[in-house]
């Protein structure tokens, strides 16, 4: 079945080079990076969505990461070590939660509805869309903010090299792709994961995570928790221009499997 | 440096770090007056920010507001807040420097 | 077609948990029905404290030996070695659950497995020693490295269990538990799961201890939701599990429900990284999507609140409670934080078990800590001294999160299994325990 529901609006790919938005700056003058990567994220992709506004209760955040605000988690644990008891910075600690992100998001875009955070090492940006396709076909809103953000750490990049003899192939960076109930395509088929428990050496290093389908394409060996939400939004960009028919994406590694599928715009409108 | 010199040098110090350490960066630590609120209509701080001062002043004034009640009334401008400091170090036998 | 898919009952056919109040269903459900307080000092067991606030821990291996003797026999022993404590809280609370529907680890792995757990700092990296080594320039050992990648909990169960389906650990900080099971019954609905393990775990732990005494919002002494003299929260720690199925799956392989998660809601603040909105606005918003979700008239007999005892919340969660129910509706208000304190991650979860059991029960005991309750507050909630005679099989369970998050769960119980189920016995060496 086709559904009319998931229209991808606008999608954007972010790194710390990304100006965080002008009018954001006061509100934004407690956060971290994990969060100004996801706010600038979203940012981005809903000014390219063009989208018209939607009433706050119709509009939910979906932020999937796997490692959230490390760096924020370890400067609370530095506060707490530091200072001593009862003295850890109220601001670190509350900034240290995985939901952080997601908490600034619906109060800078005006969302009330709802707002969900996933915490996954396999492909948490794909948990993250498949949530908010969920809520969309349910009807509860008409606009979803789908959100991956990494920002890793100096002390993981370190154990990964030390584990693994090589240094980890991932930089700071956030994915965002605005969904809305209407639009014209390209429209967000279907997800399904499947999981299976894996050791925790192959989350951090995803020994033998493949992929195959339209357009689908990365550097040799880059391989990091948000790769897969970087190389859909780029077959995305790409294919839409002059494509038409279905994208079918599908992802292998040694914790699952999963398959995305997206309609273009111009087979469904005919 | 006479007890009037020092309530100024502490006000300037916490100017410094409510600007500073609460991260009001478009702020310059002189343009807060000394008798603003420091809350809502005043600077903008929020209930956060009252929490972080706490602990900003038990770090570098050795200084304990034990609950907000407490701190509400040395919260409300930058003025209280010094005096505040100097009473609670006087009465603990200390003196502010 | 998609009303339809709404339309679909989902049971709950297991329950376990684990809290300061007790291992296991029946024991906490004792500790309920006596308000049986069990909060004390830091124990030595769990981290160096000097500070004077309480908590409700649960006992120093996190594990119950009969959780562990199965999971031994059935399960990778590798995976079981480097269990997080927040993962040991869950695997407790899990095998209960599966215990309590029928089912065994083999009957798990012929079905495609949902497992949705909520946390907030069973997946994060809390390990002091190890982080001081490193910012210090040394080389430790990367073990606890390894432990905080195994130490996401759902994906730690499938790899224990050799199950397979969707994993997803659910941050919603202190509405986790209930987001968690919210969103397992959507993957039951859509068909992507046969069964589902869903609730809530979080071990205590001295960051987020330490965390919230800066945050000025732990009391001294036993937290009192709902009380005019409330002083903040109590830390706990603890799990809470479900066994969901769609009905027809638990009809057809004959396992009775207990219940049915009838409706979610969650919606956002939006409003401030901390506070809540002084008007409970999201959830408010919460509250009305639970309520339309679950399609038809009903009649409240329970409102299960978040009530975690600080200032803010209760004024917050009471303010919206008013807006949806009105300032004198005769609904039980009721916290049970008073009896487990506030687990985070595990709260919803564990309190939306609790309400069930009240609906079974048919009674609610008022909240423990609150003797004289705060008249300010929204609505009335119904103080320690107090039980009431429940009107319908229809409950709430809620709450609200740092980050302006609300989740709300609307539940139904189902009559009582005949015979009564007996009271699990407390062992002696477990109460020693706590």
């Amino acid at each position: 079945m086709i559904n009319r529901f998931c229209n991808i609006s606008g999608t954007a790919i972010v790194d710390r080079e990304t100006p965080v938005p002008e009018q954001f700056v006061r509100h934004l003058r407690r956060a971290d990076d994990f969060i100004n990567l996801a706010v600038s994220a979203t940012a981005r992709a809903l000014e390219l969505s063009g989208g018209t506004d939607v009433e706050p209760v119709k509009q939910g955040v979906f932020v999937g990461t796997a490692f959230g605000p490390l760096e924020t988690n370890f400067s609370s644990l530095g506060s707490l070590v530091d200072e001593g008891e009862g003295q850890m910075s109220p601001t670190l600690f509350s900034h240290s939660v995985l939901n952080s992100a997601a908490g600034y998001i619906s109060q800078l875009f005006n969302c009330h509805g709802p707002a969900l955070t996933i915490t996954s090492y396999g492909w948490p940006f794909l948990y993250a869309l498949q949530e908010a396709r969920q809520a969309l076909i349910n009807g509860g809103i008409s606009r979803a903010f789908v959100i991956g953000a990494e920002i890793y750490s100096a002390l993981l990049a370190d154990a990964y090299e030390r584990l693994f003899d090589s240094p980890p192939t991932w930089s700071p960076s956030a994915v965002a792709w605005v969904l809305d109930i209407q639009g014209n395509g390209p429209f967000l088929k279907e997800i399904r994961i499947t999981e299976r428990g894996a050791l925790p050496d192959n989350y951090l290093c995803r020994a033998n995570e493949t992929w195959h389908g339209s357009g689908l394409s990365a550097k040799k060996g880059h391989l990091n928790p948000l790769t897969h939400a970087e190389v859909m939004t780029r077959a995305l960009n790409k294919a839409t221009k002059h494509d038409q028919g279905e994208l079918v994406w599908s992802f292998n590694a040694s914790f699952g499997e999963a398959e995305v599928s997206v309609y273009l715009g111009r087979s469904f409108s005919e | 440096m006479d007890i009037s010199e020092k309530m100024d040098d502490l006000k300037t110090k916490l100017k410094e770090m409510v600007v500073h350490d609460l991260k009001l960066s478009e702020l310059k630590p002189a343009d807060i007056d000394d008798d603003a609120p420091l809350f809502e209509e005043g600077l903008g701080l929020d209930s956060l920010d009252a929490v972080e001062l706490v602990v900003l002043i038990q770090k570098h004034f050795n200084v304990q507001i034990k609950d907000m009640e407490e701190g509400k009334k040395a919260f409300a401008s930058i003025n209280a807040l010094a005096q505040y400091i100097s009473d609670q170090l006087r009465s603990s036998g200390h003196e502010l420097t | 077609m998609i009303r339809d898919l709404n339309k679909k009952n989902v049971a709950i056919t297991g329950m376990g948990c684990i809290s300061g109040a007790g291992i296991g269903v029946a024991a906490n459900r004792q500790a309920l029905s006596h308000g049986i307080v069990r909060c004390g000092p830091v124990p030595e067991w769990l981290f160096d404290n000097s500070l004077p606030y309480p908590v409700f821990a649960t006992f120093a291996e996190g594990m119950t030996e009969a959780a562990r003797q199965q999971l031994a026999a059935h399960c990778s022993g590798s995976v079981l070695s480097r269990m997080s404590r927040t993962t040991l809280l869950a695997c407790s609370a899990v095998m209960e659950a599966v215990n309590d529907a029928g089912l065994t680890i083999t009957d798990l792995r012929s079905k495609r497995v949902g497992i949705a757990i909520g946390t907030t700092v069973g997946c994060t990296f809390h390990n002091e020693k190890y982080y001081m080594e490193w910012r210090h320039g040394l080389c430790p050992d990367t073990e606890p490295v390894t432990r905080y990648m195994a130490g996401n909990p759902a994906q730690t169960l499938h790899a224990l269990f050799r199950t397979e389906g969707p994993a997803v650990v659910v941050t919603n900080a202190c509405a986790s538990g209930t987001d968690a099971v919210g969103l397992a019954r959507q993957w039951l609905t859509a068909g992507m799961c046969d069964l589902a393990i869903a609730g809530g775990a979080d071990g205590l732990s001295r960051v987020a201890y330490n965390g919230f005494v800066g945050l000025m919002l732990t009391d001294r002494a036993a937290c009192r939701p709902f009380s005019r003299d409330r002083e903040g929260l109590n830390l706990g720690e603890g799990a809470g599990i479900m066994v969901l199925e769609c009905e027809e799956t638990a009809v057809a392989e004959q396992r009775d429900p207990l219940g049915w998660v009838r409706g979610y809601g969650t919606a956002a603040d939006g409003y401030h990284p901390t506070a809540p909105h002084p008007e409970g606005l999201g959830l408010q918003e919460a509250l009305r999507r639970a309520l339309i979700d679950v399609g038809g008239e009903i009649e409240i007999g329970l409102v299960n609140c978040h009530g975690t005892g600080t200032r803010a919340n209760d004024a917050a969660e009471t303010a919206g409670l008013c807006k949806i129910f009105g300032p004198d509706t005769s609904i039980p208000f009721v916290s049970t934080k008073g009896i487990t304190g506030h687990t985070l991650g595990a709260a919803g979860a564990i309190e939306a078990i609790f309400t069930l059991l009240a609906l079974r029960e048919g009674e609610t005991r008022g909240t423990a800590g609150c003797v004289e309750v705060d008249e300010k507050l929204g609505v009335s909630p119904l103080p320690e001294q107090r039980t009431r005679a429940l009107c319908s099989k229809w409950g709430i369970s809620e709450s609200l999160a740092f980050g302006g998050g609300n989740g709300v769960l609307v539940l139904e119980a189902a009559r009582k299994r005949s015979p009564a189920p007996q009271l699990r016995a407390i062992r002696a060496s477990d109460i020693g325990r706590l």
